[in-house]
């Protein structure tokens, strides 16, 4: 599946991008797992965040759909 | 920016903004109360410790997930006006960036009697701080920065 990841916070800095184009997403976990071994530096080891997917948090394991935007979240400090 | 963000705004929240909402609400008369958060960039100074020196905060940079932020902005917003009966609610966050001193969050809270304004203000400030997607960053001094969790 083609999928659209985005990056916020310190994690735009650590990949050094705000987005990235996947196109063979199968699943979520597959997805982070891709992702954390492209950029070692956010790996749930060190960087903590959450992930949503069309701007819901997800918790579980998911199946991606063609268009999916996935985004990865550092903890938020607004206000 | 999206032009048509509601809660979002470019910048620093300007006091002329502020002055012309409370000039607004004179109208409703069926209004008792209304209270005011801002939430202020303060000059922190502060010890960095990669140079083991200190440093003024002199500007927050906040960014967002927009799309999402402005969701969840919106049903704090109405989630708040039915929890507490408010008659008015007016919520801003800044993006970009915010010198020190400058106001960075403004709730508005509007109802017939003070105990609903009051409550709800803190309440609205804190949903804000826990559920928006919105992160910022520590400008000091010397032009370096750091992100704040």
């Amino acid at each position: 599946m083609k999928v659209n990841v985005l990056f916020f916070g310190i994690l735009a800095d650590k990949t050094g991008m705000f987005s990235l184009r996947v196109n063979n997403a199968v699943t979520l976990k597959d997805l982070i797992s891709e992702l954390e071994k492209r950029f070692p530096s956010i790996s749930q080891k060190q960087t903590k965040y959450v992930v949503s997917r069309n701007q819901e948090i997800v918790r579980t394991n998911v199946n991606l759909d063609d268009g999916d935007e996935i985004a990865l979240l550092p903890p938020f400090s607004g206000g | 920016m999206n032009p048509d963000n509601k809660y979002l705004v470019k910048g620093p929240i300007k006091i002329k903004t502020i002055i012309e909402l409370i000039s607004k609400h004179s109208i409703n008369t069926n209004m008792g109360a209304h209270n005011i958060f801002l939430g202020q960039v303060r000059a922190d100074f502060k010890s960095k410790s990669f140079q083991d020196k200190q440093s003024n905060v002199t500007s927050l940079i906040y960014s967002a997930y927009d799309e999402m932020a402005e969701k969840e902005l919106s049903i704090i917003n109405d989630e708040s006006i039915q929890k507490f009966r408010l008659q008015s609610l007016h919520i801003f966050h800044s993006i970009g960036e915010v010198k020190a001193g400058e106001i960075s969050l403004f709730v508005m809270t509007s109802s017939e009697h003070r105990e609903n304004c009051f409550d709800s203000t803190k309440f609205i400030v804190e949903q804000v701080k826990k559920r928006v997607p919105i992160w910022k960053k520590e400008v000091y001094s010397d032009g370096s920065y750091r992100w704040i969790e």
